[in-house]
C-alpha cells in the first residue's frame, strides 16, 4: 500500500525533489537561526523610577535590548553568504558545512578578539558608549609601558638566542656525521612534551639560590635566577626544541647537490656553509625566529614562576584582572600583547613564508638526508653544544623525577611515596583536564580536517578568508584567548564561564590551526581525483567523505587530535581565565602547588602528566604506525 | 533557486527581528495597599504605553509573622559542598572533610585558589554560584563580599559564640574561625652566608645587610601582604608607613603574587627572610625545613580568617552546616594542630609548639576589620609609591 | 550485463565556464546520440576536460545547461548523475582491494549484497580481471589499473561512460590495445560515451564523431573523415594532420564549387561550409601532392630535405613564389626515379580536385 505522499514524491521529478529538500533544508536552518537569535538578543524590563504617594506605589519600567545582537548579525552574514553560491546550493552538505564552519569561527573566534578590542575602548567596564577617554588612562598607567617594554626585550633576546641555538643544534643533528644521533634527536626536543612552566621550576630545582647544581654543587651563593634573566633562560630551553624541529625538517629536505656544487667550484666547507647552506635555509630561519617570538611573549606560566615580579604584558594581563578586578586595564594589557604576536604572525604568513626556498612539509621526514663531512674544528664544537643542550634537558627532566620521590629536595634525598598523595587528591582535577581535552582533541580535529576540506578542495569566495580566520588564533596568546572569552561569554546571555563547554571550545579554536595545516598538508598528497571518482560512482558528499577522504586522512586527523589533547593537558594561560569552581584544571592545580607547595609534590605532579602526554604518544605512534621518535614532532 | 529568494528569506528573518523587539517601550505597575478592616487588600495596576492592560486585586489577612525556628540537627544532609579558596593544603584538611561526611552525609571538594582568584570567581559567577562556601582568607575578602551584597548573612552557633567586635560581622555575613600573625620567617643556613641574624624589629629589616634578601607579597595582590601593610600604618601612620616601605623596598629581593610563597622560599633557603603569617612558616617548618620564627618586638598585625556562605549557594544546608561545624571544637583543635592557625573559640588549647596570640607582641589598636574597608585606597597608593617604581 | 544497459543522448546547450578572466569553455552546443561515442579533441587547455568535468558535475557552467536523456541535470551533483568516469590516473582508491574498487559504486547506491557480488564478478569477467580481486591497485600493471577503472565505472550501468584521457599514461603499445578494447567494449554494450584527448591519431581511432576544441570554443564536429576531409578552418587543419596551408586566388565561384588558382595552377574546389568571400587560403594533404622530375608539368620548386618516415619519403620543398614556401610532400613506396636529392629542383603535381577552401 502506498500513502498518497509516497505516490507524490515518486511523481516528482529529481530536479523538483531536490528543490524541494532545498527549500526544506532553508527552512531548518531558519527556524535554528531563530532559536539562536531568540537565545542571543531580548528584552527585559528594568526599573527606572519608584514613585510612592501614601499608599500608592508606581513603578516605572523601561524597555531595554539584551545580548549581543552585533554577534547575531555576524552569525547571519556568516551563514547567510554561502547560500548565495550556486556551486554550494547544489551540494547541501557542503553548505551546511561552511555554514557551520563559518558561523563557529566568527563566534568563537572573531566575536572574542573583537571583544578584547573593543573593552579597551570602553568608558567604563561593559559601557555601552566608545570612546579614546578609557584607552588614553591605560596608556597613562607606567606599568603599560613597563610591561610592553619588559615583553618585547624579553621576546627579542630569547627568541634570537633560541633560533641561533636552535638552527645549530639542528643543523648538527639533521647534516651533521656525529654519534648517537637517534638518542640526541629525543633528548633535544623533550622539552615539548611538558608543561612549559615545568622547565621553570626543574630549573630552580637546579639552578636557582638554592639549586642542587649552582648551590650544592658549586656553592654560587651570590646570584639570583629571578627575573629577566631567568624568565630567559627558561624560555630557551621551551624554544629551541621548537627552532630545531623546524629547521630540522627544512635541512633534510636541502638537496645536497647545491652544496657539492659549491664545494665542486671551490668553496670551502666553511664557506660553503656560510654562502650556501644557510642562505638556503633563512626564510626558514626567520619563521622559527617568528614563531619562538610568538610564544616567547604569550608566556605565562614561567614569567608568574621565575620572574620575580618582572612585568610581563601576559602575566599584568591575569595579575590586573584576576588579582586586581580591573578588567579593562586587563583587555588593554592584552590587546597591547596581541598586536606584535599578530603582526609576527602576518609577516611570518605573508612574507617570509612566500620567499621559502625550501618548502616546510609536516610530512618531512628527518634522518633521511645525507650527511655532510665537516672538519673536525667545525663539527665537534657543534657536537658539543647539541650534547650540552641533550645533558641539559636530560637533568631537568631527571629532576622531576627524582624530586618526586624524594622527602625534602634539597635537604632530606631519602626516597619516599608521599608526594603521591597530593597527586591522587588532584584526580577529580585530572579528571576535569582529561574531558576538556579529549573533548577539545576531537572539536579541534573534526573542525581541522572539514576546514581544510572546505579551503583546499570546495570552491567558493571568501575561501582565503576562511582560512585566515581559522589559523589566526595560532598567534593569540592564551591569555588574550582567556579575557576574550571571559568579556564575550561570561554574562547574559552566555553564562558560559564555569563550564566545561568554554574550555573545549576555546582550546578547540585556540589550537585548531596546527590541526587544520596538517589537514591541508595531507589533503594535497591526495588526488582530488579519488573524490572525484567517488561522487562519480554515485556516492553522496558525505559518503566520499567518510569512506575516501577520511581514511585517507586519518594520520593527519589524529595527529590533529592528539596535538590538541597535549596542548590542552599542558595549557596554563587560557586556563586560569576559563576554569572554575567545578571546572578547575590539573595544570592550574600544579601551578597553585608550585608556588604554595614544596618541590616534591609539585615534580609529581608534573611526572604524572609528562607521562601522560608519553602515553597520548604512544597511542598516536600506534594509530599512525609510525616510530615514537617521529611523534616528537607533533607535540 | 534565484538570489532573489534568498535574499527575501533574509529581509523576513530580520523583520521577525525587529517584530520580536517591537514590544511596548514602558510599562508602569502601580501598587496600592489599602487596609481594610482585619483585611489588607493589594491592587496591582499594569499600564502599558498609557494602557491600562492587568489589574490585580489580592486580598490577605494580616497576622502575626511566624518565626521560623532554624533547626540544627545533626541529619543527614548529603549532597555535595564546593569550598572556595581553600585556605590550606586540601590534602591535609582531609581528615576534616571524612569526618564531616561521616556526620552529614556531605562530599566536600575544596578548591586551591588565591584569595583574589576565589572573589573573582564569585563575583563573576553571582548570577549562577558555582562555590558554596569561602573558606578562609583574610576577612578583607569577606568584608569585600558582604559590601557587594555576595554573600549569605548566617548567624549561626559559632556566630552567636564569637564576641561583638572584629571577629564578626554584625549582620552576620561572615564570622572569623581564626587568627593568624605575622611573622619573620629566616633561614638560617642562608643568614650565615650573609653573616646576618634573624630580626626581631621592624627597623632591623632596613638593615642593609639584608639587601636582596627579603621576599614579601605584593600587597596588591596578597590578603597576607595588606595585613602587613595595614599593621605598618596602624604603628607608624599611613605617611610614615609608606616612609618606611619605601626604605624597606632597598631590601625587598621580590614581590611575589601568592601570600604564602615568601615563607616557602626562606625556608628553602633561597632568601634569607620571609616575611608571611606564622602559620605557613609552621607548615614549611613540619615539611623538616630549617626555617625560624621571628617576631618584630615593635608590634606584629594578625588577621583574622573568616568564612562566608555565598549568596545563591546551591547547598545552603551542606553550607550553614559546614559553617557551623567550623565552630566546633574538634574542628578548630584539630585545625589547629595541622594548620596552625589560632582558634577563635574560648577554652580551645593550642596544640603543641604553635604559637598563640599571647607569644607575640601585636601592633596596639590594630583591627584588621576596620582596615579592610580602607584596603583600595591603600593599595592604590602603594601601587603608586611602591609597586609600580619597580 | 549488456542487456542491462539503457543509454542516453547527451546535450549541452550554450555552455560557458568562466574562471574569473579566462573562458574556459566558451558557448559550446553539442548533441551526442544515444549509444556513440564522441571524442572531444584539442589542444591542452582548449576546454575539454572542463567540457567533460561540467558533464560529470565537477564543475558548474557559468552559463548554460546540460541535459542526459532529455532531462535537465545542470543543477544535480556529480553524485545525482548518471555518468561514469574513466579518469587520466584511474584514480582507483588506494585503501581498498579491486574488488571493493569496483563493488563501490554499487555499495553506494545501496545495492544488495548477492546482486553486488553477481555485477562485480560480471564485470570482472568482461574485463578479464578474474583472480585480481584480492590485490590492491599499486599491485597492479598500468593496464590492469585501466581496466579495473573501466570495470568501476560500467558496473554501475551508467547511461553516459565519461573518459578523461584515458590512455595517457600507458607506454605506445598498450595505448594501442587499450583503446581497441575500449572501443569493442564501448560498442558491444552500445554506451553513450565522451571522450577526451589530445592525441588525433587516439581520437580518430575511436570516435564515431570527434568535436575539436580550441580556445573554449567548439570548432568543428564531424566524423573523422569529415574532418580530414574538409577541415572548418586553419586550426582543424593543422590540428588534425599534416597539412601544408597555401595561399590561393580565386579565379570564379559557383553554388558548389569554386575555381581557384594555386602556384599559377588552376583547380576545382568544393566550397567551405562556412561560406566567405574572402577565404584565401586552401589545405593541401602531403600525400595529395606529387613532385616530378624538372621539367615536368608543374610548378618549379627545390628540395629542401628529404627524411625517410618507414615506406614514405617526405620531401620538404620550397615553391619559390611570393618569398618562399615551404611544402611537405610525402610520397608512398617511392619508385626508383622518385628519388632526388638535396637542392635539386623538381617540379610540384598538385591534384585536380583539392578537398576544400578554408573557411
Amino acid at each position: 500500500m502506498t500513502s498518497p505522499v509516497a505516490t507524490w514524491t515518486a511523481n516528482l521529478s529529481s530536479t523538483k525533489k531536490r528543490r524541494l529538500l532545498f527549500a526544506l533544508l532553508i527552512a531548518v536552518e531558519l527556524l535554528a537561526l531563530a532559536l539562536i537569535a531568540t537565545y542571543l538578543v531580548g528584552y527585559e524590563y528594568v526599573e527606572t523610577g519608584v514613585e510612592t504617594a501614601g499608599d500608592v506605589e508606581t513603578v516605572t519600567m523601561q524597555r531595554q535590548l539584551i545580548g549581543d545582537p552585533a554577534l547575531l548579525l555576524l552569525v547571519l552574514i556568516a551563514a547567510g553568504l554561502p547560500i548565495l553560491s550556486r556551486n554550494l546550493r547544489r551540494e547541501p552538505v557542503v553548505l551546511v558545512a561552511l555554514q557551520a564552519a563559518a558561523a563557529g569561527l566568527v563566534v568563537f573566534v572573531v566575536w572574542p578578539l573583537a571583544g578584547v578590542l573593543a573593552e579597551s575602548f570602553r568608558e567604563e567596564f561593559g559601557a555601552a558608549r566608545f570612546s579614546l577617554l578609557q584607552f588614553e588612562r591605560m596608556v597613562a598607567q607606567p606599568i603599560v609601558w613597563r610591561a610592553t617594554k619588559n615583553t618585547m626585550f624579553i621576546g627579542i633576546v630569547a627568541s634570537s638566542l633560541a633560533t641561533a641555538v636552535g638552527t645549530l643544534v639542528a643543523y648538527t643533528l639533521t647534516l651533521g656525521d656525529i654519534p648517537w644521533k637517534r638518542a640526541l634527536r629525543i633528548l633535544t626536543v623533550v622539552p615539548l612534551v611538558s608543561p612549559p612552566f615545568a622547565v621553570s621550576f626543574a630549573f630552580i630545582m637546579l639552578f636557582g639560590r638554592r639549586g642542587l647544581i649552582t648551590y650544592d654543587l658549586l656553592h654560587i651563593t651570590r646570584y639570583n635566577i629571578y627575573g629577566p634573566q631567568g624568565i630567559i633562560l627558561v624560555q630557551l630551553i621551551s624554544d629551541i626544541p621548537l627552532v630545531i624541529l623546524i629547521l630540522s625538517a627544512v635541512f633534510a629536505s636541502m638537496s645536497r647537490d647545491l652544496e657539492d656544487a659549491a664545494a665542486d667550484l671551490g668553496g670551502r666547507p666553511l664557506h660553503v656553509l656560510r654562502t650556501v647552506t644557510f642562505p638556503l635555509v633563512t626564510p626558514a630561519i626567520l619563521t622559527a625566529f617568528l614563531l619562538s617570538f610568538i610564544s616567547s611573549i604569550s608566556d605565562f606560566g614561567n614569567p608568574m614562576l621565575i620572574g620575580g615580579g618582572y612585568q610581563m604584558l601576559a602575566t599584568q594581563a591575569y595579575i590586573q584582572m584576576i588579582e586586581l578586578f580591573d578588567l579593562q586595564l586587563g583587555a588593554a594589557l592584552s590587546l597591547i600583547l596581541l598586536i606584535p604576536a599578530l603582526a609576527a604572525f602576518l609577516i611570518q604568513h605573508y612574507v617570509v613564508s612566500r620567499r621559502s626556498y625550501v618548502t616546510v612539509t609536516s610530512g618531512a621526514r628527518v634522518g633521511a638526508a645525507y650527511t655532510r663531512k665537516l672538519p673536525g674544528w667545525i663539527k665537534w664544537p657543534l657536537f658539543a653544544l647539541v650534547l650540552f643542550f641533550a645533558a641539559f634537558n636530560l637533568l631537568l627532566y631527571g629532576s622531576i623525577v627524582v624530586g618526586a620521590f624524594v622527602r625534602t629536595w634539597g635537604f632530606d634525598f631519602s626516597f619516599t611515596l608521599r608526594n603521591l598523595n597530593g597527586v591522587v587528591n588532584a584526580l577529580p582535577n585530572l579528571k576535569n583536564s582529561l574531558i576538556v581535552s579529549v573533548g577539545a582533541g576531537f572539536v579541534g580535529g573534526v573542525l581541522g580536517v572539514m576546514i581544510a576540506w572546505l579551503v583546499s578542495r570546495a570552491r567558493f569566495r571568501g575561501q582565503r578568508e576562511l582560512d585566515f580566520m581559522a589559523t589566526v588564533m595560532y598567534a593569540v596568546p592564551g591569555t588574550v584567548v582567556g579575557i576574550g572569552y571571559i568579556l564575550a561569554f561570561n554574562g547574559s546571555p552566555y553564562f558560559w564561564t564555569g563550564t566545561f563547554f568554554i574550555i573545549i571550545v576555546a582550546y578547540a579554536f585556540r589550537r585548531l590551526p596546527v590541526g587544520l595545516r596538517t589537514s591541508v598538508a595531507a589533503q594535497k598528497q591526495v588526488d582530488p581525483s579519488l573524490e572525484e571518482a567517488s561522487l562519480d560512482l554515485g556516492a553522496s558528499r558525505v559518503r566520499t567523505f567518510a569512506k575516501i577522504t577520511f581514511p585517507l586522512l586519518n594520520r593527519a586527523f589524529f595527529a590533529g587530535v592528539i596535538y590538541i589533547f597535549i596542548r590542552s593537558m599542558t595549557d596554563l594561560s587560557s586556563a586560569v581565565f576559563l576554569n572554575s569552581g567545578r571546572t578547575q584544571l590539573f595544570t592550574v592545580r600544579m601551578f597553585r602547588v608550585m608556588i604554595t607547595g614544596t618541590p616534591s609534590q609539585a615534580a609529581a605532579f608534573a611526572l604524572l602528566l609528562i607521562v601522560i602526554i608519553l602515553l597520548a604518544l604512544g597511542l598516536l605512534s600506534k594509530l599512525t604506525g609510525k616510530s615514537f621518535v617521529d611523534m616528537f614532532r607533533i607535540a | 533557486m534565484p538570489r532573489k529568494i534568498l535574499l527575501s528569506m533574509f529581509v523576513v528573518i530580520a523583520l521577525a527581528l525587529v517584530l520580536v523587539a517591537c514590544a511596548p517601550e514602558t510599562i508602569e505597575v502601580t501598587r496600592i495597599v489599602e487596609q481594610v478592616g482585619e483585611q489588607v487588600e493589594v491592587i496591582v495596576t499594569r499600564v502599558v504605553e498609557g494602557e491600562v492592560v492587568e489589574v490585580e486585586v489580592t486580598r490577605l489577612v494580616e497576622s502575626e509573622p511566624v518565626e521560623q525556628l532554624v533547626e540544627v540537627t545533626p541529619t543527614p544532609i548529603g549532597g555535595q559542598l564546593v569550598l572556595y579558596a581553600c585556605l590550606f593544603d586540601p590534602d591535609k584538611l582531609e581528615v576534616l572533610f571524612q569526618s564531616f561526611e561521616d556526620q552529614t552525609g556531605v562530599d566536600v571538594t575544596c578548591l586551591d585558589m588565591s584569595s583574589g582568584e576565589a572573589l573573582e570567581r564569585i563575583r563573576a559567577e553571582r548570577e549562577n554560584p558555582q562555590g558554596d562556601v569561602l573558606f578562609g582568607t583574610t576577612n578583607l575578602s569577606h568584608v569585600n563580599l558582604a559590601a557587594g551584597d555576595l554573600t549569605e548573612p548566617y548567624q549561626g552557633d559559632g556566630w552567636s559564640q564569637l564576641p561583638d567586635g572584629a571577629l564578626k560581622d554584625p549582620d552576620g555575613y561572615w564570622s572569623g574561625f581564626y587568627y593568624g600573625v605575622i611573622g619573620f620567617a629566616c633561614s638560617p643556613e642562608r643568614l650565615a652566608e650573609i653573616s646576618a641574624e634573624c630580626p626581631d624589629s621592624w627597623q632591623d629589616l632596613l638593615d642593609p645587610v639584608y639587601q636582596g634578601e627579603i621576599v614579601i607579597a605584593s600587597p596588591a595582590a596578597s590578603g597576607t601582604s595588606y595585613t602587613t601593610l595595614s599593621g605598618l600604618a596602624q604603628l607608624y601612620g599611613e605617611d610614615g608607613a609608606f616612609e618606611y616601605w619605601a626604605q624597606l623596598d632597598e631590601n625587598i629581593a621580590q614581590y611575589t603574587e601568592s601570600g604564602s610563597a615568601p615563607g616557602r622560599m626562606a625556608a628553602a633557603g633561597e632568601y634569607a627572610i620571609g616575611i608571611a603569617f606564622a602559620h605557613d612558616i609552621q607548615v614549611q617548618q613540619d615539611q623538616g625545613l630549617p626555617v625560624e620564627i621571628g617576631f618584630p618586638e615593635e608590634g606584629t598585625p594578625f588577621e583574622i580568617g573568616g568564612i562566608s556562605i555565598i549568596k545563591g549557594a546551591k547547598n545552603m544546608d551542606a553550607a550553614k552546616a559546614w559553617v557551623d561545624y567550623v565552630f566546633s571544637r574538634p574542628f578548630q583543635r584539630y585545625h589547629n594542630d595541622i594548620a596552625h592557625r589560632i582558634p577563635v573559640i574560648e577554652g580551645v588549647e593550642l596544640a603543641d609548639g604553635t604559637i598563640g596570640l599571647d607569644d607575640v607582641t601585636l601592633v596596639e589598636g590594630y583591627d584588621p576589620t576596620e582596615w579592610a574597608a580602607k584596603r583600595d585606597d591603600l593599595v592604590a597608593r602603594w601601587q603608586e609609591e611602591i609597586g609600580s617604581q619597580r | 550485463m549488456a542487456e542491462s544497459f539503457t543509454t542516453a543522448s547527451v546535450r549541452l546547450q550554450n555552455l560557458s565556464k568562466h574562471f574569473g578572466d579566462l573562458r574556459a569553455v566558451d558557448d559550446v552546443s553539442l548533441e551526442v546520440q544515444p549509444g556513440s561515442l564522441i571524442c572531444l579533441l584539442g589542444p591542452s587547455g582548449c576546454g575539454k576536460t572542463t567540457t567533460l568535468r561540467m558533464i560529470a558535475g565537477f564543475e558548474t557552467p557559468t552559463v548554460g545547461h546540460i541535459f542526459i536523456g532529455g532531462e535537465e541535470i545542470t543543477d544535480v551533483p556529480a553524485y545525482g548523475r548518471p555518468t561514469a568516469m574513466v579518469f587520466q590516473n584511474y584514480a582507483l582508491f588506494p585503501h581498498m582491494s579491486v574488488y571493493e574498487n569496483i563493488a563501490y559504486g554499487l555499495r553506494a547506491r545501496r545495492v544488495k549484497r548477492a546482486e553486488v557480488d553477481g555485477r562485480v564478478r560480471d564485470a570482472l569477467r568482461l574485463m578479464e580481471l578474474e583472480g585480481q580481486e584480492r590485490k590492491s591497485p599499486p599491485q597492479l600493471s598500468g593496464g590492469q589499473q585501466q581496466r579495473v577503472a573501466l570495470a568501476r565505472a560500467l558496473v554501475i550501468r551508467p547511461k553516459v561512460l565519461l573518459f578523461d584521457e584515458p590512455l595517457s599514461n600507458l607506454d605506445a603499445q598498450l595505448r594501442v590495445r587499450m583503446r581497441g578494447e575500449i572501443r569493442s567494449v564501448q560498442r558491444r554494450l552500445g554506451i553513450t560515451s565522451v571522450y577526451v584527448t589530445h592525441d588525433q591519431e587516439e581520437a580518430f581511432s575511436i570516435a564515431d564523431l570527434v568535436a575539436i576544441m580550441n580556445r573554449g570554443k567548439l570548432i568543428q564536429l564531424g566524423t573523422p573523415r569529415e574532418l580530414y576531409r574538409q577541415p572548418a578552418d586553419r586550426f582543424v587543419a593543422e590540428f588534425v594532420g599534416l597539412s601544408n596551408i597555401v595561399p590561393v586566388e580565386i579565379v570564379s565561384s559557383g553554388a558548389e564549387e569554386a575555381v581557384i588558382r594555386v602556384f599559377g595552377q588552376t583547380l576545382r574546389s568544393r566550397r567551405p561550409r562556412q561560406h566567405s568571400d574572402n577565404t584565401t587560403a586552401l589545405v593541401l594533404r602531403p600525400e595529395a601532392l606529387r613532385i616530378r622530375p624538372e621539367g615536368a608539368t608543374g610548378t618549379p620548386a627545390r628540395v629542401v630535405s628529404m627524411t625517410y618516415v618507414g615506406p614514405i619519403a617526405r620531401y620538404v620543398i620550397a615553391v619559390a613564389g611570393d618569398g618562399e614556401q615551404l611544402l611537405t610532400v610525402d610520397l608512398y613506396n617511392p619508385r626508383p626515379d622518385e628519388f632526388f636529392p638535396e637542392g635539386t629542383m623538381v617540379s610540384l603535381q598538385l591534384p585536380d580536385e583539392v578537398p576544400a577552401l578554408l573557411g
